[in-house]
């Protein structure tokens, strides 16, 4: 059943850790060559990643295009096996299992994925694809449990079981996103990596779908990881959230800590970016616009990856030393909001102004393609202000 | 001429009398060889005057992308039937030929679109690109429009002009493309652009920065924005008039204002109730909209809206909500969203 | 808005919404109405559960949705009644032939000098042939041996194809390299001079040489294009939601896999049957075929024309247009397949 946790939404220090992910990193090589090919360098997709999901919240971790957000939350499934780091799930070290032993594992964590057309087999019916974690994981005794276990599983998302004969093509999107839910949901798993949950999906039907994932966080106890780009989204179903920028945290922070005070410079930029369905908000807010291209993955800054658009940036240390997630100085901030950044306080006192930032456009390597984004990569140019 | 008379809002008065851009009962149906014809757009008016810049909001399905391509008249040749009017000038687009409705593009109505990628040329060098159009539609020598074109590049913040004059569309990402896209849409000063979601494969920080481009330059020019996406913040940042669309017909139309502070569809209000907020967090369910627009029931004998609509009464299934002005507003509703106090 | 959920009352809030699924189920029956919903205030009739309508009945897959509209299409209709009039003819060829293909009832019509191919004549329509054969009966029992070299040489083509494809599309790494590496030498030699090549190694010309040479041919190709479309697989988001569920690793291939890439394999099959059917004919014409030809065979009947085709072309139009009537068959109906089996008309 549900635990404390849940209707208190501000985490206490619950010091019950499912998911403990250290010094994660996962690398892509670049591959060039006629005959045999050579490895010319890597895309540091995920560069270097920890953080903690305690039992029963709901981690949100978001970001724009080539911030590893996506790399990141297959890499704690070992579906991208990590190139080095340990993700450790309930004490045992997930990305060092392999072969059957991983498979057998896997029944713990499932994964929603984004499109829900394409993630669902499209010549299997709903039953099928419904039974198959099942049978994979031997958890069905007869034909008669099997289907009541189905039967139960659409219920749960809101599907009637007549849905059952049918086939992924005959749903709506919404539809088939709850099927891929109930899939995820067939297998009994501890933890439920959600990666763009509802970002392919209507906007009528987004809210839809989020309710019924938090419906079932309540019934199940489960415990969340939501990839997401969608800040609002994002706010709304998370404890935690952490920010990622180009392959590492930048900062993280229980949601409304982080939205009412974000501190980190990208993380400022990016809430400021938001447009809000408001005109009286949108008329009189003041925007932060990052300027410069994002720089390549494959060939990211030296020092704090974020220093060359940053509008905080400083002669000294920034393009030097790599900070790291560290607890502020500063008062009505929590312990639990950790920020990246060398010069958070002086910068959320005002002690440092923002100051112009010159545009420096990256050429596109050809053949290295995001490895996060569905979408175009980001870039941009800007005036401050 | 139609029959249907236009209603207008508050914004129209600011911006003149004379519209730019009228559109009459416009209607798209797709046809297919074997299988029921399908009307996606279903008798769409609206007008666009000079400089003003209309939202067309609406999800999946309700026919904005259509109406946009019906206008440019880059609809495919075959499987669809057009009815309607879209005069721009007075002259009806909808009856013009094929070269003449050439001429005009790109010199009097312009359009960007989603994906910046797969709307450049691919091997063509992008300031090559913004010249073509100056050298066909303004008569002007190669030497003379690659010198406007830098002019556009860095108009629209590009930086170094001079060396991405000489870039493929590959080599810059996608923020830059959409800009190059702008620049060439804008070469020729149009007076009217239609920005058929030019943000929405874009990252948050990038769509900031083309948003505030796109206003700042319409401001600029006085080119009228016809601004289609399905993200009612871009709209309510951007906008000076809204329609929202639902299932091939606009169910409400308003000044930005009064649309979002009180919001009168049904529809609408189901929209900004189901959004999530930044300054909301866990704690308060979301009010979704049931259903999915397949729930839809056909317009010609009842209001499309009606399995969905939360005001939904018998009337609402047997027949047809006319648009009707209603303080100020259009609204397309038997049943509206009560005004508050 | 609604008071955040309280724990103490999600029993409530399961039951309301199985009532809800109950209505919409019941709907679901009655032509896909959406179901009343009782529960709303303010004179709310009519409205739909969260998750919509999902029509009565039986699901249909997408090969059912295919078929529906193979059903209307006049090519595939056109491909189909070929194919099935020579299929029937090959079969019932034997009986339906007004002379038995091996007797020679005009050989004393036959004069080297004067009269080498007997001509139209009563109860021999299309007349006999140089040694006093009925040609039509030939013409009408060769069907059978024609189809039958060319399906069992494209079941060849297409199981050895099939075997290597898996293997290399599911398995990849050096075993996806090996194979591929093979598969292209074979694709770089041209498919008559392989199949001559390889027909021409038996020690005596059969048949079953013929069926072995261009089963081999169309090995590479079959191979190719199923690997492609594994690998397209591999890299889907269904099937690394399945390795995500725990699905063991073989029924990963060969229940997602598989069944999905197959559809460019059955089109390529069915083109294939045609250039087998042409083939065969090629390389009996060669005389690489059954040499014996009591059993008659259109290539082989086509090969033997040769001699007399300046003189007398119609013993050589007659089964020429016969292989190219059946080619067009199988081929109108693979084109038509490839057109509904093309994911992007499907719904």
């Amino acid at each position: 059943m549900s635990s404390a946790a849940h209707t208190d939404h501000d985490v206490t220090d619950m010091r019950d850790v499912l998911v403990d992910v250290r010094g994660v990193k996962v690398h892509f090589p670049i591959r060039k060559g006629v005959i045999f090919d050579k490895i010319v360098g890597y895309v540091y997709a995920v560069d270097g990643v920890d953080l903690q999901i305690r039992r029963g919240e709901t981690y949100g971790l978001v970001g724009e295009s080539g911030c590893g957000k996506s790399t990141l939350g297959r890499a704690i499934l070992n579906l991208e096996p990590p190139t080095e780091g340990s993700v450790s799930f309930d004490g045992v070290d997930i990305a060092s299992l392999k072969g059957e032993e991983l498979r057998r594992k896997r029944q713990d964590i499932q994964m929603v994925f984004q499109d829900p057309m394409s993630s669902l087999d499209p010549r299997q019916s709903v039953e099928s694809l419904l039974l198959e974690g099942l049978k994979a994981h031997n958890l069905i005794e007869n034909d008669a449990a099997a289907n009541q276990r189905l039967r139960e599983l659409l219920a749960a998302v809101g599907l009637p079981p007549a849905a059952l004969k049918k086939y992924p093509h005959e749903f709506s999107g919404g539809q088939r996103q709850r099927i891929g839910i109930a899939r995820a949901l067939s297998v009994n798993p501890k933890l439920i990596v959600a990666d763009e949950p509802v970002s392919a999906l209507d906007v009528s039907v987004q809210a839809q779908v989020i309710n019924l994932l938090e419906d079932l966080q309540e019934e199940f106890g489960l415990t969340y990881l939501v990839v997401a780009h969608d800040l609002a989204v994002v706010r709304h179903i998370s404890d935690r959230v952490g920010v990622m920028y180009l392959g590492a945290l930048v900062e993280e922070a229980p949601a409304k800590d982080l939205y009412a005070r974000p501190l980190h410079p990208y993380t400022r930029a990016l809430l400021s970016a938001v447009p809000v369905p408001d005109p009286v908000i949108e008329d009189h807010r003041e925007r932060i616009l990052l300027t410069g291209d994002l720089p390549s993955p494959a060939n990211p800054p030296s020092g704090c990856r974020f220093h060359t658009r940053c509008p905080w940036r400083q002669p000294t240390r920034c393009d030097t030393d790599r900070p790291v997630l560290r607890t502020v100085d500063l008062p009505g901030v929590p312990a639990e909001h950790r920020v990246a950044c060398h010069w958070a306080e002086q910068i959320e006192s005002g002690e440092l102004r923002p100051h112009e930032v010159e545009a420096v456009a990256v050429e596109q390597m050809a053949g290295i393609s995001q490895p996060d984004s569905p979408i175009i990569g980001p870039t941009s140019i800007a005036e401050i202000g | 001429m139609s029959q249907t008379s236009y209603t207008s809002t508050a914004s129209t008065a600011r911006h003149g009398d004379e519209p730019l851009l009228q559109v009459r009962d416009l209607r798209v149906t797709f046809t297919r060889q074997g299988e029921e014809s399908f009307a996606a757009v279903d008798g769409i008016d609206f007008d666009v005057r000079p400089g003003q810049t209309v939202g067309l909001v609406g999800e999946s399905g309700c026919g904005k992308s259509v109406t946009s391509l019906a206008i440019m008249g880059l609809l495919p040749k075959r499987g669809n039937r057009v009815e309607g009017e879209v005069l721009l000038n007075g002259t009806d687009l909808l009856k013009l030929s094929d070269s003449e409705m050439r001429d005009r593009r790109g010199q009097e109505l312009a359009m960007i679109f989603q994906d910046p990628l797969s709307s450049l040329n691919p091997v063509v060098p992008v300031g090559l690109q913004v010249a073509e159009v100056l050298e066909r539609h303004k008569g002007m020598s190669r030497k003379a429009a690659m010198a406007v074109a830098r002019e556009m590049l860095d108009k629209v913040g590009i930086p170094d002009p001079d060396r991405r004059l000489k870039d493929y569309p590959h080599q810059m990402s996608g923020g830059m493309r959409q800009r190059a896209l702008i620049a060439i849409a804008l070469a020729c000063e149009p007076r009217l652009l239609i920005a058929d979601e030019p943000t929405t494969a874009l990252d948050v920080t990038i769509q900031a920065q083309i948003l505030s481009l796109l206003k700042n330059l319409v401001e600029e020019t006085g080119t009228a924005l016809i601004m289609i996406t399905h993200d009612l913040g871009v709209v309510a940042g951007l906008c000076d008039e809204v329609n929202v669309l639902y299932a091939g017909r606009i169910v409400e139309r308003a000044d930005r204002h009064p649309l979002f502070e009180q919001p009168r569809h049904p529809y609408t209000n189901g929209l900004l109730q189901s959004i999530p907020k930044l300054d909301v967090g866990r704690g308060e369910r979301l009010n979704p909209i049931p259903g999915s627009v397949a729930d839809n029931l056909p317009w010609t004998s009842s209001c499309a809206f009606a399995p969905r609509c939360p005001n939904a009464l018998e009337v609402c299934r047997e027949q047809t909500p006319p648009l009707e002005m209603d303080f100020g507003r259009a609204l397309r509703c038997f049943n509206p969203v009560e005004v508050a106090r | 808005m609604t008071p955040s959920p309280d724990p103490r009352r999600f029993g409530d809030r399961k039951k309301d919404r199985i009532d809800a699924l109950a209505q919409t189920t019941g709907s679901a029956g009655s032509a896909g109405r959406p179901g009343v919903d009782s529960g709303a205030q303010g004179g709310a009739v009519l409205t739909v559960a969260d998750a919509g309508r999902v029509a009565g009945g039986e699901g249909q897959s997408l090969i059912a949705s295919a078929w529906r509209r193979l059903r209307r299409n006049p090519v595939f209709l056109t491909g189909a009644a070929i194919t099935f009039i020579f299929v029937v003819l090959a079969i019932v060829g034997p009986w339906v032939a007004p002379h038995d293909p091996a007797a020679q009832p005009l050989l004393n019509q036959v004069r080297q000098q004067t009269n080498p191919v007997p001509g139209a004549q009563p109860g021999f329509p299309l007349g006999g042939d140089t040694v006093g054969r009925d040609l039509l009966s030939r013409l009408l029992v060769g069907g059978r041996q024609t189809l039958i070299v060319g399906v069992l040489a494209t079941l060849g083509g297409l199981l050895g194809g099939l075997t290597l494809g898996t293997l290399a599309g599911a398995l990849g790494g050096w075993v996806d390299a090996l194979v591929m590496r093979i598969v292209d030498v074979m694709l770089s030699i041209p498919g008559l001079i392989l199949a001559v090549s390889i027909a021409a190694i038996a020690a005596s010309p059969s048949q079953t040489t013929v069926i072995v040479a261009i089963a081999v041919v169309q090995i590479p190709i079959f191979a190719r294009l199923l690997r492609g479309s594994m690998l397209a697989q591999r890299a889907s988001d269904h099937v690394l939601a399945a390795r995500a569920l725990g699905v063991k690793p073989h029924a990963i291939v060969f229940r997602h896999m598989l069944p999905n890439s197959l559809g460019p394999v059955i089109v390529q099959a069915t083109l294939v049957l045609a250039t087998a059917i042409i083939e065969a004919a090629g390389l009996s014409f060669l005389g690489l075929g059954n040499p014996d030809d009591r059993q008659p065979e259109w290539g082989q009947m086509l090969g033997q024309a040769q001699n007399l085709v300046s003189d007398y072309p119609h013993l050589a139009i007659y089964p020429a247009l016969c292989i190219i009537v059946v080619a067009l068959g199988f081929t109108l109906m693979g084109e038509s397949l490839r057109e509904a089996l093309d994911p992007k008309s499907r719904r």
